[in-house]
């Protein structure tokens, strides 16, 4: 057993080829090309590879350096594949990652790290933009919606009163890109896999705050998110029952809303 | 899911601790609901206090009103008397035969 790396990157995956920024890619194999290019961090990847991802793209990934593929063969479940990462995770940080995403700044991970190293801190997010250059996350805003601070906004944007250009605590932060020390995704019990799909972050992020830490949003870890911005999520009602069920007051008396921006 | 017994375990443990947190967090809800109830409870018996007094107010004050409203309707006892008297004489006249 080698010395613990201080990040285990988990990546749920299965695999997707898509078109953007004018070039075709393997979305996940680009992503984990940009986390290790862009850090000398100590770190291992963790793809937890669906049941529908090629062989070829599993060959392409361990190619990469120190990756590890752990199958996941059941029905669709973010919170699922998150925990099973994890689980196989030696790292002392976890940074959940989107496979749809490419790191843009340098030091992303330091920077994150650099974050979390602040007393009280449970989870920090970064800044991600969309592939048309507009802003999609600069942490999260809950109260009568929960929606993403700065979404739409220029890429640069430090919006009205400079907030977006600032390391701040914030509500939550969306586990595109999300870093949280091992002993607070262990403290707190992982990703409720009863949000299959939706507020699975929401929920982590309060359950963080619930047990004293903060969540933190660090303006410089910039990605692309190539996530559509006109995606249905699919929300599903007994997801939305569930989060009010659990956290309705801290919802609505959510103390970092409204975000001027 | 997985062969490996840690990870297993791991899971487990992730999943028995979701659950406590998630109850926690559920019954703060409930509890936080309960004290609300209870606000609006009392906020309502006083209310109903409150609203029963002026009922009570209002209705003596309408009684005052109506009995008002009656005695300014009656004649005068004066002309009661002389309309009666002049009833009674009249009767008495026809009996007579003097009218």
């Amino acid at each position: 057993m080698t010395a613990r790396p201080a990040v285990s990157v988990v990546v749920p995956s299965i695999g997707t080829r898509g078109v953007v920024l004018g070039a075709e890619r393997v979305f996940v194999v680009d992503a984990v090309r940009s986390v290790l290019a862009t850090t000398q961090v100590d770190l291992e990847i963790v793809v937890v590879a669906g049941r529908e991802m090629p062989d070829e793209v599993v060959e392409s990934l361990t190619a990469l350096g120190p990756v590890t593929c752990v199958p996941y063969d059941a029905e669709f479940n973010f919170s699922a594949t998150v925990n099973l990462g994890a689980a196989h995770a030696r790292g002392e940080h976890l940074l959940l990652l989107n496979d749809d995403t490419e790191v843009i700044s340098p030091g992303l991970l330091d920077r994150m790290l650099d974050a979390a190293a602040e007393p009280g801190v449970g989870a920090v997010g970064a800044r991600l933009l969309f592939e048309d250059g507009t802003l999609q996350h600069a942490g999260h805003t809950y109260r009568t919606s929960l929606d993403h601070v700065g979404f739409g906004l220029p890429a640069d944007s430090a919006g009205r009163t400079g907030l977006l250009r600032h390391r701040r605590r914030v509500s939550g932060v969306t586990a595109a890109c999300m870093l949280t020390p091992m002993r607070v995704f262990d403290l707190v019990g992982g990703f409720c896999t009863e949000f299959p799909g939706n507020y699975n972050d929401v929920d982590y992020c309060l359950k963080v705050r619930a047990s004293g830490h903060h969540i933190v949003y660090e303006p410089d870890a910039v990605l692309w998110h190539f996530e559509s911005k006109s995606r249905v999520a699919g929300i599903r009602t007994d997801e939305i029952e569930r989060i009010q069920r659990r956290w309705l007051t801290e919802l609505v008396d959510d103390p970092f809303t409204p975000v001027v921006v | 899911m997985t062969d490996d017994p840690a990870v297993a375990q791991r899971l487990a443990r992730w999943v028995e601790r979701d659950a406590v947190v998630g109850l926690d967090a559920e019954l703060t809800q409930t509890r936080h609901q309960l004290a609300e109830r209870d606000a609006e409870v009392r906020d309502l018996r006083a209310r109903v206090e409150q609203l029963g007094n002026r009922l009570a107010q209002l209705e003596l004050e309408r009684n005052a009103l109506q009995h008002q409203v009656t005695a300014t309707q009656r004649p005068p006892i004066s002309r009661r008397v002389y309309r009666t008297t002049r009833t009674s004489a009249g009767r008495v006249l026809r009996a007579i035969g003097l009218r």
